[in-house]
């Protein structure tokens, strides 16, 4: 029998610079994917020398052994190539190559692309998300900043796809933020949506009516975030400390825990007028010891604050509406928690913003919605997104005429027509661009392709180019040339830095080990859980044989020894381990509770447990 | 008035979309009466309707034609939109519809007298701005320049709804009207110029 496919579920992701976070449509209403923990999956991967991988908390929490093979912020890096960003680079612990068409970074002796490490993290949020539910969840909507250009949100597919998910929709954070608000509310009016998040801001306007959000404006910087409050603590702390910056540019350790002692204190200033700082590095030959003020950290970040007001100022224009206009202002992301910042949107909008969602969850919450507005289960709610960033094509002398202009609703087609400069020209070359600047340099370009027409005196063949954007986004540019009715056609799936090969072979390399990948999960989850068995039992033999029967720690001591040969080898079978460690459980869990009862006599008349 | 708006779209028997050869223009799609002003409520409300009746994620459909078809539907409703949203859209839409009603040919290249000779100076002042970059000076220009083409526009407008409300039309008055809105073209580009000197600032 064929499954129905609508009815499966579509999981809401929202795949942050910093924190990564999935939530599912239940009973009504959309709820973070939760297993006894906040949810949250930080976006950090490190790479371990045996090959392994670990993802979010197990990652920070070993980041200091491996600083150099420790990547985070990945996100900052999609779209992005090694010349573009150039010095930014030194801050980081982790090495980065390329060149001005590529950008990857360097661990445990591979070159890995920025989407693999993203694609890491979501294996991480899928197999969460199957823990959690208890079932296989391949259906996706995944958020992306705004701003992000169809290089990035292709990218941000691709990494989605090598995690063996379906992408169902990209949706823009601000406005998967605004779905969450807006029923939340359950209020009509025009929303600001501020959000600024790790790596990314974004501003949306929108308006809320009979159910239907439609995205009036959307702003960004795509390369603004909570990131550069970090590194500008880390500066202000370097100043304090009296050490030169150019003292870390070699030294991973101490780069990365600045970094996140930064992180640390930039929380607590949320909140705090002052913070101690102690860092102790003597590895590092660093040392600092002292405070930082809220009024400090403030003075370093005022000026990125403006340059997000900036944008606001820009989306409010393009919406067409005036600062009064707007009834409601939310904020979205973590670093919306930074006082300054609510202060000076708190200004700038002359409006107290609504923080009645918790900023890290909203985004997941929202896609969650479309998920389910996309899977049929919800009529009332209608999504209406816009072209974030012009579309055009290249014209005489590197120029670009636009076709389709940011903040036009989706889907949508528009048409130009277009002619030759030279006479006999057999061919038109359309060079499809994105972005509001006026040169081709000063654009992202998304691909050419060839029209072919038969020679005529220039100016005289008709070329009518349609640019088509369905509710994906997705760009598709079709061309007619009316006198000799050629025809040509693209899907624009702009190239992102990587040759189309390297790009399947991410997506099938990856689809193949997902499923060795968890099993090789499963494998080393319960080498180390025998390993533990078999150390805490050891300890206690002695006691063992006061306790219980001499037969029953013999049995003991038996698989205890096949545990140890199966880890010596190295054994890879899941049932093998399996049995050992079941086995050992339930052989050495009456000595546990024994155990547990002696000790406590034994404290009640006095004597230490420590020896037990 | 009997108002048939969604059957512009949606076949009302089988209650699908349905998909013309040509696009209905931009007033039939929305059932609003061809003329420049407009009741903009009522727009909005009829376009959130036929958004929650064509868009593509309202209809999950297997079948690629299908899909096709409904993205091509949603993108007329969204372009049909914005275009009557436009004045200078609607206005000439309007002139020309209304001259190919009446069999009427004006000179779409004439500007009224005076005009030409004020914006002669104008551009000659840009030239020298664009070398001084003087930045009030260029405000003052970029507001001069929006405030008129408003009023082109609003006079245009006010003209054509006259035509429309009468039966016979004259063809000096509509070479008028359309002389006047060469003007509101004219405005925009130098407030293209304007903005991007004002850009380099």
């Amino acid at each position: 029998m064929k499954k129905d496919k609508s009815v499966e579920p579509i999981l809401g992701i929202d795949l942050g610079t910093t924190n990564s976070l999935a939530a599912l449509f239940e009973d009504d209403q959309a709820k973070i994917l939760k297993n006894n923990d906040d949810g949250i999956v930080p976006s950090v991967v490190t790479y371990l020398e045996n090959g392994e991988v670990l993802v979010g908390r197990e990652a920070l929490a070993n980041f200091s052994e491996n600083p150099e093979n420790t990547v985070y912020s990945a996100k900052r890096f999609f779209g992005k190539t090694y010349t573009e960003l150039g010095e930014k680079l030194d801050r980081l612990p982790f090495q980065v190559l390329g060149d001005d068409s590529s950008l990857k970074f360097k661990v445990r002796g591979r070159e890995v692309a920025p989407l693999e490490v993203s694609a890491e993290v979501l294996r991480n949020i899928r197999e969460r998300a199957t823990e959690i539910t208890g079932q296989s969840l391949k259906r996706a909507v995944i958020t992306v900043p705004a701003y992000f250009d169809d290089t990035q949100r292709q990218e941000t597919r691709i990494a989605a796809k090598a995690a063996g998910f379906e992408v169902e929709r990209i949706i823009n954070e601000p406005t998967a933020a605004a779905l969450a608000y807006g029923i939340d509310l359950q209020k009509e009016g025009k929303i600001a949506v501020y959000d600024l998040g790790g790596g990314t801001f974004d501003i949306s306007i929108l308006e809320l009516k009979e159910g239907i959000f439609k995205v009036l404006a959307t702003r960004g910087d795509t390369f603004l975030g909570g990131d550069d409050f970090d590194h500008a603590l880390v500066d202000l702390i370097l100043e304090k400390a009296n050490v030169e910056e150019t003292k870390i540019i070699n030294n991973s350790a101490l780069k990365i825990a600045l970094k996140f002692a930064a992180e640390e204190v930039k929380k607590r200033l949320s909140d705090k007028i002052e913070v101690p700082l102690s860092i102790k590095l003597p590895e590092q030959n660093f040392s600092y010891e002292g405070k930082i003020t809220r009024s400090e950290f403030e003075q370093s970040i005022r000026a990125l604050v403006k340059r997000s007001l900036r944008s606001c100022k820009t989306a409010l224009k393009d919406s067409g509406l005036s600062d009064d206009e707007i009834t409601q202002v939310v904020l979205v992301g973590g670093s919306t928690r930074v006082p300054l910042v609510r202060e000076m949107v708190q200004d700038y909008f002359e409006k107290k913003p609504y923080v009645g969602l918790n900023p890290d969850e909203v985004v997941a919450l929202g896609a969650a919605v479309q998920g389910q507005i996309l899977s049929g289960g919800k009529r009332d709610v209608l999504l209406l997104d816009v072209v974030p960033l012009s579309l055009g094509l290249e014209t005489l002398g590197g120029a670009v005429t636009k076709v389709l202009l940011r903040n036009t609703t989706i889907p949508v087609s528009a048409t130009e027509d277009f002619t030759t400069s030279v006479d006999n020209q057999t061919g038109i070359v359309l060079h499809v661009l994105q972005g509001e600047r006026e040169l081709v340099e000063d654009c992202r370009s998304l691909g050419r392709f060839n029209v072919k027409v038969p020679p005529m005196p220039a100016g005289l063949p008709k070329l009518k180019v349609t640019f088509m954007v369905d509710e994906n986004g997705m760009l598709r540019v079709d061309a007619f040339e009316e006198r000799s009715s050629q025809k040509a056609s693209i899907e624009i799936a702009p190239t992102i830095g990587l040759s189309h090969t390297e790009m399947e072979r991410i997506v099938e390399d990856s689809i193949e080990n997902a499923m060795d990948d968890f099993q090789l999960r499963m494998v080393v989850e319960l080498r180390n859980k025998a390993e533990r068995i078999v150390v805490a039992t050891e300890r206690v033999y002695d006691k063992a044989y006061q306790l219980m029967s001499r037969e029953h720690v013999d049995e003991i001591k038996v698989w205890v020894a096949k545990a140890k040969e199966a880890l010596q080898r190295g054994e890879k079978n899941q049932a093998v381990l399996e049995e050992i460690v079941d086995h050992l459980g339930d052989l050495t869990r009456p000595l546990a509770d024994l155990l547990f009862n002696q000790a406590t006599t034994e404290a009640l008349v006095g004597k230490t447990v420590a020896d037990v | 008035m009997e108002l048939t708006f969604r059957s512009c779209l949606l076949d009302e028997q089988t209650g699908k979309l349905q998909l013309k050869t040509q696009r209905p223009d931009v007033f039939d799609v929305f059932g609003l009466k061809h003329a420049y002003s407009y009741d903009s409520d009522l727009l909005e409300e009829r376009y959130l309707e036929l958004s929650k009746l064509t868009h593509p994620d309202h209809h999950r459909v297997a079948d690629e034609e299908s899909k096709q078809r409904t993205i091509k539907i949603s993108a007329w409703v969204n372009q049909s939109y914005k275009e009557l949203k436009d004045s200078l859209f609607r206005a000439e839409f309007l002139l020309n519809m209304i001259e190919k009603d009446n069999g009427l040919k004006t000179d779409s290249k004439k500007l009224p007298g005076t005009f030409l000779m004020d914006m002669l100076e104008l551009q000659e002042e840009l030239e020298i701005l664009a070398v001084k970059l003087d930045e009030s000076r260029l405000e003052e220009i970029e507001y001069q320049a929006e405030k008129f083409r408003k009023r082109s526009l609003k006079e245009v407008g006010e003209g054509l709804d006259l035509c429309l409300s009468r039966s016979t039309v004259d063809e000096d008055f509509m070479q008028e009207l359309r002389s006047q809105l060469n003007t509101v073209r004219y405005y925009d580009r130098i407030l293209g110029t304007v903005e991007e000197l004002l850009d380099k600032i």
